[in-house]
Protein backbone atom coordinates (compact mmCIF):
# COMPACT_ATOMS: atom_id res chain seq x y z
CA UNK A 1 0.00 0.00 0.00
CA UNK A 2 1.06 3.40 -0.40
CA UNK A 3 2.33 4.20 2.55
CA UNK A 4 3.84 1.20 4.09
CA UNK A 5 6.68 3.37 5.40
CA UNK A 6 4.42 4.71 8.36
CA UNK A 7 3.26 0.78 9.08
CA UNK A 8 6.86 0.14 9.45
CA UNK A 9 7.46 2.77 11.84
CA UNK A 10 4.23 1.16 14.46
CA UNK A 11 6.22 -1.86 14.70
CA UNK A 12 8.83 -2.58 17.36
CA UNK A 13 11.88 -1.59 16.42
CA UNK A 14 14.61 -4.14 15.70
CA UNK A 15 18.39 -3.96 17.77
CA UNK A 16 20.27 -6.57 17.13
CA UNK A 17 23.15 -7.47 18.95
CA UNK A 18 26.16 -9.34 17.45
CA UNK A 19 28.73 -10.16 20.56
CA UNK A 20 29.94 -13.96 21.29
CA UNK A 21 29.39 -13.47 25.33
CA UNK A 22 25.61 -15.05 26.43
CA UNK A 23 26.08 -12.36 29.32
CA UNK A 24 26.13 -9.48 27.57
CA UNK A 25 23.04 -10.80 25.53
CA UNK A 26 21.53 -11.63 28.73
CA UNK A 27 22.01 -7.98 30.26
CA UNK A 28 21.20 -6.20 27.28
CA UNK A 29 17.54 -7.99 27.29
CA UNK A 30 16.45 -7.07 31.12
CA UNK A 31 17.88 -3.68 30.72
CA UNK A 32 16.62 -2.63 27.03
CA UNK A 33 13.46 -4.83 27.56
CA UNK A 34 11.39 -1.90 28.69
CA UNK A 35 12.43 0.28 25.50
CA UNK A 36 10.15 -1.57 23.03
CA UNK A 37 12.64 -2.84 21.24
CA UNK A 38 12.67 -6.09 19.63
CA UNK A 39 16.17 -7.69 20.49
CA UNK A 40 17.86 -9.77 18.07
CA UNK A 41 20.84 -12.42 19.37
CA UNK A 42 23.59 -13.25 17.29
CA UNK A 43 26.62 -14.76 18.68
CA UNK A 44 29.50 -14.57 16.15
CA UNK A 45 29.76 -11.84 12.97
CA UNK A 46 28.95 -14.27 10.24
CA UNK A 47 25.41 -15.45 12.17
CA UNK A 48 24.98 -11.28 12.86
CA UNK A 49 25.41 -10.57 9.11
CA UNK A 50 22.80 -12.64 8.27
CA UNK A 51 20.22 -11.80 10.44
CA UNK A 52 21.41 -7.81 9.86
CA UNK A 53 19.62 -8.84 6.30
CA UNK A 54 17.15 -11.36 6.72
CA UNK A 55 15.48 -9.08 10.01
CA UNK A 56 16.30 -5.45 8.93
CA UNK A 57 17.71 -3.74 12.73
CA UNK A 58 16.90 -0.70 13.27
CA UNK A 59 19.90 -0.51 15.25
CA UNK A 60 23.05 -3.01 15.50
CA UNK A 61 25.63 -3.22 18.89
CA UNK A 62 28.22 -4.91 17.85
CA UNK A 63 31.00 -6.28 19.88
CA UNK A 64 34.64 -5.95 18.40
CA UNK A 65 36.81 -8.68 20.02
CA UNK A 66 34.59 -11.54 18.75
CA UNK A 67 37.19 -14.64 18.20
CA UNK A 68 35.80 -16.17 14.83
CA UNK A 69 35.43 -12.47 12.71
CA UNK A 70 36.79 -9.93 13.66
CA UNK A 71 34.63 -6.56 14.67
CA UNK A 72 35.74 -4.02 11.92
CA UNK A 73 35.77 -6.96 9.13
CA UNK A 74 31.66 -7.10 10.35
CA UNK A 75 31.41 -3.32 10.58
CA UNK A 76 32.98 -3.15 6.90
CA UNK A 77 30.88 -5.77 5.65
CA UNK A 78 27.67 -3.84 7.14
CA UNK A 79 28.43 -0.38 5.99
CA UNK A 80 29.34 -2.08 2.55
CA UNK A 81 25.79 -3.91 2.13
CA UNK A 82 23.36 -1.48 0.58
CA UNK A 83 20.85 -3.33 2.52
CA UNK A 84 22.12 -2.64 5.90
CA UNK A 85 24.33 0.62 5.27
CA UNK A 86 22.09 2.97 6.79
CA UNK A 87 21.61 0.86 10.21
CA UNK A 88 23.62 3.37 12.71
CA UNK A 89 25.93 0.98 14.29
CA UNK A 90 27.16 1.00 18.01
CA UNK A 91 30.57 -0.61 18.77
CA UNK A 92 31.45 -1.78 22.15
CA UNK A 93 34.86 -3.01 23.09
CA UNK A 94 36.43 -4.11 26.06
CA UNK A 95 40.08 -3.10 23.62
CA UNK A 96 41.71 0.15 24.72
CA UNK A 97 43.27 1.32 22.85
CA UNK A 98 42.22 5.36 20.92
CA UNK A 99 43.26 3.91 17.69
CA UNK A 100 40.41 1.56 17.90
CA UNK A 101 37.88 4.51 18.77
CA UNK A 102 38.82 5.99 15.19
CA UNK A 103 39.10 2.96 13.13
CA UNK A 104 35.04 2.02 14.38
CA UNK A 105 34.28 5.54 13.66
CA UNK A 106 36.01 5.90 10.23
CA UNK A 107 34.52 2.75 8.96
CA UNK A 108 30.75 4.40 9.75
CA UNK A 109 29.43 3.79 13.53
CA UNK A 110 27.87 6.02 15.45
CA UNK A 111 28.79 5.42 18.66
CA UNK A 112 31.81 3.90 20.56
CA UNK A 113 31.08 2.18 24.66
CA UNK A 114 34.10 0.63 26.29
CA UNK A 115 33.34 -3.15 28.58
CA UNK A 116 31.98 -3.27 31.11
CA UNK A 117 29.93 -0.86 30.31
CA UNK A 118 27.04 1.14 32.25
CA UNK A 119 23.93 -0.43 31.06
CA UNK A 120 22.26 3.04 32.01
CA UNK A 121 24.62 4.73 29.63
CA UNK A 122 24.25 2.63 27.11
CA UNK A 123 20.28 2.56 26.69
CA UNK A 124 20.20 6.17 26.76
CA UNK A 125 22.92 5.94 23.43
CA UNK A 126 20.65 3.61 22.10
CA UNK A 127 17.79 5.53 21.98
CA UNK A 128 19.92 7.98 20.67
CA UNK A 129 20.74 5.68 17.81
CA UNK A 130 17.23 5.09 17.41
CA UNK A 131 16.57 8.42 16.69
CA UNK A 132 18.53 9.08 14.21
CA UNK A 133 17.24 5.58 12.50
CA UNK A 134 13.86 7.12 12.66
CA UNK A 135 15.36 10.56 10.88
CA UNK A 136 17.20 8.67 8.22
CA UNK A 137 14.21 7.09 6.85
CA UNK A 138 11.71 10.01 7.10
CA UNK A 139 14.69 11.41 5.17
CA UNK A 140 14.77 8.53 2.43
CA UNK A 141 11.17 8.34 2.31
CA UNK A 142 10.53 12.00 1.90
CA UNK A 143 12.16 11.83 -1.04
CA UNK A 144 10.33 8.98 -2.79
CA UNK A 145 6.43 10.16 -1.94
CA UNK A 146 4.33 12.49 -3.79
CA UNK A 147 3.77 15.18 -2.05
CA UNK A 148 -0.25 15.79 -3.00
CA UNK A 149 -1.55 12.72 -2.50
CA UNK A 150 0.45 10.82 -0.10
CA UNK A 151 1.27 8.04 -2.37
CA UNK A 152 4.55 6.44 -3.60
CA UNK A 153 5.61 8.62 -6.57
CA UNK A 154 7.56 7.97 -9.80
CA UNK A 155 11.07 7.51 -8.52
CA UNK A 156 9.85 4.77 -5.74
CA UNK A 157 8.10 3.51 -8.58
CA UNK A 158 11.01 3.04 -11.04
CA UNK A 159 13.51 2.05 -7.95
CA UNK A 160 11.12 -0.44 -7.06
CA UNK A 161 9.34 -2.18 -9.91
CA UNK A 162 12.69 -4.17 -10.89
CA UNK A 163 13.06 -5.85 -8.07
CA UNK A 164 9.80 -7.08 -7.98
CA UNK A 165 9.72 -8.52 -11.10
CA UNK A 166 13.46 -9.92 -10.28
CA UNK A 167 11.99 -11.50 -7.46
CA UNK A 168 9.41 -12.92 -9.63
CA UNK A 169 11.67 -14.23 -12.47
CA UNK A 170 13.77 -15.75 -9.23
CA UNK A 171 10.90 -17.24 -7.02
CA UNK A 172 8.38 -17.93 -9.38
CA UNK A 173 5.83 -15.51 -7.85
CA UNK A 174 2.96 -14.41 -9.29
CA UNK A 175 3.04 -10.34 -10.16
CA UNK A 176 0.71 -8.10 -12.18
CA UNK A 177 0.73 -4.73 -12.60
CA UNK A 178 -1.75 -1.80 -13.50
CA UNK A 179 -1.20 1.77 -15.07
CA UNK A 180 -3.78 3.92 -14.50
CA UNK A 181 -4.88 7.20 -16.45
CA UNK A 182 -7.81 9.21 -15.71
CA UNK A 183 -10.08 10.41 -18.55
CA UNK A 184 -10.23 13.79 -20.45
CA UNK A 185 -8.64 14.88 -16.88
CA UNK A 186 -7.27 18.04 -18.82
CA UNK A 187 -10.89 19.37 -19.28
CA UNK A 188 -11.57 19.11 -15.69
CA UNK A 189 -8.86 21.19 -14.86
CA UNK A 190 -10.12 23.72 -17.29
CA UNK A 191 -13.62 23.49 -17.04
CA UNK A 192 -13.59 23.84 -12.80
CA UNK A 193 -10.15 25.29 -11.96
CA UNK A 194 -6.94 23.15 -10.93
CA UNK A 195 -8.38 22.75 -6.99
CA UNK A 196 -10.97 20.51 -8.67
CA UNK A 197 -8.24 19.16 -10.35
CA UNK A 198 -6.59 18.46 -7.34
CA UNK A 199 -9.17 17.16 -5.20
CA UNK A 200 -10.17 14.55 -8.41
CA UNK A 201 -6.34 13.74 -8.13
CA UNK A 202 -6.80 13.06 -4.38
CA UNK A 203 -9.89 11.11 -4.80
CA UNK A 204 -8.39 8.58 -6.62
CA UNK A 205 -5.32 8.10 -3.89
CA UNK A 206 -8.08 7.45 -1.40
CA UNK A 207 -9.86 5.02 -4.29
CA UNK A 208 -6.57 3.15 -4.52
CA UNK A 209 -5.58 3.24 -0.83
CA UNK A 210 -9.14 1.97 0.40
CA UNK A 211 -8.86 -1.18 -2.43
CA UNK A 212 -5.45 -1.99 -2.41
CA UNK A 213 -3.87 -3.93 0.14
CA UNK A 214 -1.26 -4.04 2.55
CA UNK A 215 1.74 -5.85 -0.01
CA UNK A 216 0.43 -3.63 -2.74
CA UNK A 217 2.45 -0.55 -4.30
CA UNK A 218 0.27 2.74 -5.14
CA UNK A 219 2.28 4.92 -6.70
CA UNK A 220 1.72 8.53 -8.77
CA UNK A 221 3.54 8.75 -11.49
CA UNK A 222 2.96 12.43 -12.23
CA UNK A 223 -0.23 14.26 -13.53
CA UNK A 224 -3.16 11.82 -13.66
CA UNK A 225 -1.45 8.53 -13.95
CA UNK A 226 -0.95 6.08 -11.38
CA UNK A 227 0.55 2.88 -11.13
CA UNK A 228 -0.37 -0.16 -8.73
CA UNK A 229 2.40 -3.32 -8.39
CA UNK A 230 0.37 -6.07 -7.18
CA UNK A 231 3.11 -8.62 -5.77
CA UNK A 232 1.59 -12.43 -5.70
CA UNK A 233 -1.21 -11.55 -7.47
CA UNK A 234 -2.34 -13.00 -10.59
CA UNK A 235 -3.98 -11.33 -13.70
CA UNK A 236 -7.04 -12.77 -12.54
CA UNK A 237 -7.05 -11.16 -8.81
CA UNK A 238 -5.80 -8.19 -10.28
CA UNK A 239 -8.46 -7.34 -12.77
CA UNK A 240 -11.04 -7.66 -10.07
CA UNK A 241 -9.36 -5.53 -7.91
CA UNK A 242 -8.93 -2.54 -10.76
CA UNK A 243 -12.40 -3.00 -11.70
CA UNK A 244 -13.67 -2.49 -8.07
CA UNK A 245 -11.43 0.92 -8.31
CA UNK A 246 -12.82 1.62 -11.73
CA UNK A 247 -16.49 1.05 -10.44
CA UNK A 248 -16.20 3.34 -7.23
CA UNK A 249 -13.86 6.14 -8.62
CA UNK A 250 -16.67 6.16 -11.55
CA UNK A 251 -19.61 6.71 -8.66
CA UNK A 252 -17.72 8.73 -7.07
CA UNK A 253 -19.34 12.49 -6.70
CA UNK A 254 -17.78 15.52 -6.37
CA UNK A 255 -18.77 18.20 -3.81
CA UNK A 256 -17.22 20.79 -6.81
CA UNK A 257 -18.63 19.44 -9.38
CA UNK A 258 -21.71 16.90 -8.79
CA UNK A 259 -23.04 17.03 -12.16
CA UNK A 260 -19.63 15.45 -13.72
CA UNK A 261 -18.45 12.29 -12.63
CA UNK A 262 -14.72 11.16 -13.70
CA UNK A 263 -13.71 7.98 -14.98
CA UNK A 264 -10.41 5.87 -15.68
CA UNK A 265 -8.64 3.69 -17.80
CA UNK A 266 -6.78 1.08 -16.87
CA UNK A 267 -3.57 -1.16 -18.60
CA UNK A 268 -3.11 -4.00 -16.59
CA UNK A 269 -0.42 -7.05 -17.41
CA UNK A 270 -0.07 -9.68 -14.96
CA UNK A 271 1.39 -13.38 -14.30
CA UNK A 272 0.62 -16.38 -12.11
CA UNK A 273 4.53 -17.46 -12.48
CA UNK A 274 7.80 -16.49 -13.37
CA UNK A 275 6.99 -14.62 -16.75
CA UNK A 276 9.87 -14.28 -19.37
CA UNK A 277 9.85 -10.02 -19.71
CA UNK A 278 11.94 -7.84 -18.63
CA UNK A 279 11.15 -4.79 -16.41
CA UNK A 280 10.69 -2.33 -19.47
CA UNK A 281 8.61 -5.13 -21.50
CA UNK A 282 6.54 -5.53 -18.59
CA UNK A 283 5.52 -1.30 -18.66
CA UNK A 284 5.48 -1.49 -22.71
CA UNK A 285 2.46 -3.86 -22.35
CA UNK A 286 0.89 -2.50 -19.46
CA UNK A 287 0.78 1.04 -21.73
CA UNK A 288 -0.41 -0.94 -24.68
CA UNK A 289 -3.53 -1.96 -22.53
CA UNK A 290 -4.17 1.58 -21.10
CA UNK A 291 -4.32 2.89 -24.90
CA UNK A 292 -6.43 0.05 -26.57
CA UNK A 293 -8.40 0.93 -23.29
CA UNK A 294 -8.62 4.75 -24.06
CA UNK A 295 -9.02 3.42 -27.98
CA UNK A 296 -11.75 1.52 -26.99
CA UNK A 297 -13.86 3.88 -25.32
CA UNK A 298 -12.21 5.02 -22.13
CA UNK A 299 -13.60 3.98 -18.60
CA UNK A 300 -12.25 0.45 -18.59
CA UNK A 301 -10.21 -1.91 -18.25
CA UNK A 302 -7.90 -3.99 -20.67
CA UNK A 303 -5.38 -6.73 -18.84
CA UNK A 304 -3.23 -9.41 -20.61
CA UNK A 305 -2.07 -12.72 -18.97
CA UNK A 306 1.39 -12.92 -19.75
CA UNK A 307 2.34 -16.44 -17.96
CA UNK A 308 4.44 -18.69 -20.25
CA UNK A 309 2.90 -21.18 -21.80
CA UNK A 310 3.70 -24.14 -20.03
CA UNK A 311 3.40 -22.59 -16.92
CA UNK A 312 -0.41 -22.07 -18.36
CA UNK A 313 -0.70 -25.96 -18.87
CA UNK A 314 0.58 -27.21 -15.75
CA UNK A 315 -1.62 -25.49 -13.69
CA UNK A 316 -4.26 -26.70 -16.46
CA UNK B 1 42.92 -25.19 45.74
CA UNK B 2 40.98 -28.67 44.98
CA UNK B 3 38.57 -28.33 47.93
CA UNK B 4 36.73 -25.05 48.83
CA UNK B 5 38.02 -23.23 51.61
CA UNK B 6 36.33 -24.22 54.76
CA UNK B 7 36.89 -20.97 56.38
CA UNK B 8 34.74 -19.24 53.39
CA UNK B 9 31.60 -20.31 55.08
CA UNK B 10 32.21 -17.42 57.22
CA UNK B 11 32.53 -15.04 54.85
CA UNK B 12 29.30 -12.82 54.29
CA UNK B 13 27.35 -13.60 50.91
CA UNK B 14 27.79 -11.05 48.65
CA UNK B 15 24.96 -9.52 47.14
CA UNK B 16 23.57 -7.98 43.78
CA UNK B 17 23.58 -4.16 43.47
CA UNK B 18 20.48 -4.97 41.91
CA UNK B 19 19.21 -7.76 43.86
CA UNK B 20 15.97 -5.59 44.58
CA UNK B 21 15.76 -4.11 41.10
CA UNK B 22 12.55 -5.45 39.41
CA UNK B 23 14.25 -5.06 35.82
CA UNK B 24 17.43 -7.29 36.64
CA UNK B 25 16.13 -9.64 39.15
CA UNK B 26 15.59 -12.39 36.37
CA UNK B 27 19.02 -12.17 34.57
CA UNK B 28 20.94 -12.04 38.49
CA UNK B 29 19.29 -15.50 39.61
CA UNK B 30 20.40 -16.96 36.24
CA UNK B 31 23.56 -15.71 37.14
CA UNK B 32 23.79 -17.07 40.14
CA UNK B 33 22.75 -20.25 38.90
CA UNK B 34 25.74 -20.33 36.58
CA UNK B 35 28.20 -19.53 39.23
CA UNK B 36 28.56 -23.10 40.28
CA UNK B 37 29.41 -24.30 36.20
CA UNK B 38 32.03 -21.28 35.86
CA UNK B 39 33.81 -21.97 39.41
CA UNK B 40 34.24 -25.63 38.16
CA UNK B 41 35.88 -24.43 34.82
CA UNK B 42 38.00 -21.99 36.30
CA UNK B 43 39.11 -24.84 38.58
CA UNK B 44 39.59 -27.32 36.03
CA UNK B 45 41.47 -24.63 33.86
CA UNK B 46 43.82 -24.02 36.65
CA UNK B 47 44.85 -27.19 37.86
CA UNK B 48 45.55 -28.80 34.51
CA UNK B 49 47.56 -25.30 33.12
CA UNK B 50 45.08 -24.51 30.85
CA UNK B 51 46.70 -21.24 29.99
CA UNK B 52 44.22 -20.23 27.57
CA UNK B 53 40.89 -21.29 28.79
CA UNK B 54 41.63 -19.50 31.96
CA UNK B 55 42.75 -16.30 30.39
CA UNK B 56 39.35 -16.60 28.43
CA UNK B 57 37.27 -17.37 31.78
CA UNK B 58 38.82 -14.46 33.57
CA UNK B 59 38.08 -12.05 30.75
CA UNK B 60 34.57 -12.99 30.35
CA UNK B 61 33.91 -12.67 34.18
CA UNK B 62 35.85 -9.40 34.06
CA UNK B 63 33.58 -8.30 31.15
CA UNK B 64 29.97 -9.67 32.61
CA UNK B 65 30.49 -9.41 36.66
CA UNK B 66 29.59 -5.59 36.95
CA UNK B 67 26.77 -5.16 34.70
CA UNK B 68 25.20 -7.87 36.96
CA UNK B 69 26.16 -6.04 39.96
CA UNK B 70 28.94 -7.51 41.53
CA UNK B 71 31.62 -5.01 41.01
CA UNK B 72 34.44 -6.87 42.94
CA UNK B 73 33.82 -10.07 40.46
CA UNK B 74 35.12 -7.46 37.92
CA UNK B 75 37.53 -6.34 39.66
CA UNK B 76 39.58 -9.66 40.93
CA UNK B 77 38.13 -11.22 37.45
CA UNK B 78 40.04 -8.16 36.17
CA UNK B 79 42.72 -8.64 38.13
CA UNK B 80 43.51 -12.11 36.90
CA UNK B 81 43.05 -11.81 33.87
CA UNK B 82 45.85 -9.49 33.73
CA UNK B 83 48.02 -11.49 35.57
CA UNK B 84 48.12 -13.68 33.13
CA UNK B 85 48.68 -11.91 30.42
CA UNK B 86 51.49 -10.69 32.16
CA UNK B 87 52.88 -14.58 32.52
CA UNK B 88 55.67 -15.28 30.20
CA UNK B 89 55.10 -17.77 27.79
CA UNK B 90 56.56 -20.71 29.70
CA UNK B 91 55.40 -19.26 33.41
CA UNK B 92 53.71 -21.73 35.64
CA UNK B 93 50.37 -20.96 36.53
CA UNK B 94 50.99 -21.25 40.10
CA UNK B 95 52.10 -17.82 40.10
CA UNK B 96 48.28 -16.64 39.66
CA UNK B 97 47.11 -18.85 42.43
CA UNK B 98 46.30 -16.02 44.91
CA UNK B 99 44.14 -14.42 42.13
CA UNK B 100 42.42 -17.35 41.23
CA UNK B 101 41.48 -18.52 45.15
CA UNK B 102 40.47 -14.69 45.18
CA UNK B 103 37.98 -15.02 42.10
CA UNK B 104 36.71 -18.36 43.64
CA UNK B 105 36.17 -16.88 47.02
CA UNK B 106 33.78 -14.30 45.61
CA UNK B 107 32.06 -16.40 43.39
CA UNK B 108 31.05 -18.56 46.19
CA UNK B 109 29.51 -15.55 48.13
CA UNK B 110 28.08 -14.51 45.46
CA UNK B 111 26.28 -17.51 44.86
CA UNK B 112 24.62 -17.23 48.09
CA UNK B 113 23.75 -13.92 48.35
CA UNK B 114 21.11 -13.77 45.74
CA UNK B 115 17.93 -14.06 47.67
CA UNK B 116 18.87 -12.41 50.61
CA UNK B 117 16.75 -9.06 50.95
CA UNK B 118 14.70 -9.63 47.66
CA UNK B 119 11.04 -10.74 47.77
Amino acid sequence: MGLEANRHEEAQPVALVIDDSVDVHRLLRARLKPEGLELVQALSGPEGLTLAVSKPPSVVLLDLDMPEMDGFEVLRNLKENPATQHVPVIVLSGLQSPQDKVTAFDLGAVDYVTKPFDLTELRVRVRAALRLSQLLTMLSQRAQIDGLTGLWNRAHFDKRWPDEVSGCVRHGRALSMAILDMDHFKSVNDTYGHPAGDAVIQGMATQLQRECRQSDVACRMGGEEFAVIMPDTNVEAALVLCERIRVAFEKQVWPRHPERHVTTSIGLVGSSGSATLSAEEWIEAADQNLYRAKAEGRNRVVATDVTPRAKLAQAG
Amino acid sequence: MAEPNPSWGALPPLPSLYANDPAMKEVVEEFIGDIPERVRSIRTAFESGNRVDLTRLAHQLRGAGAGYGYPALTSAAGALEDQLRALSSDGALSAVAQEVDELIMLCERASRGGRSGSN
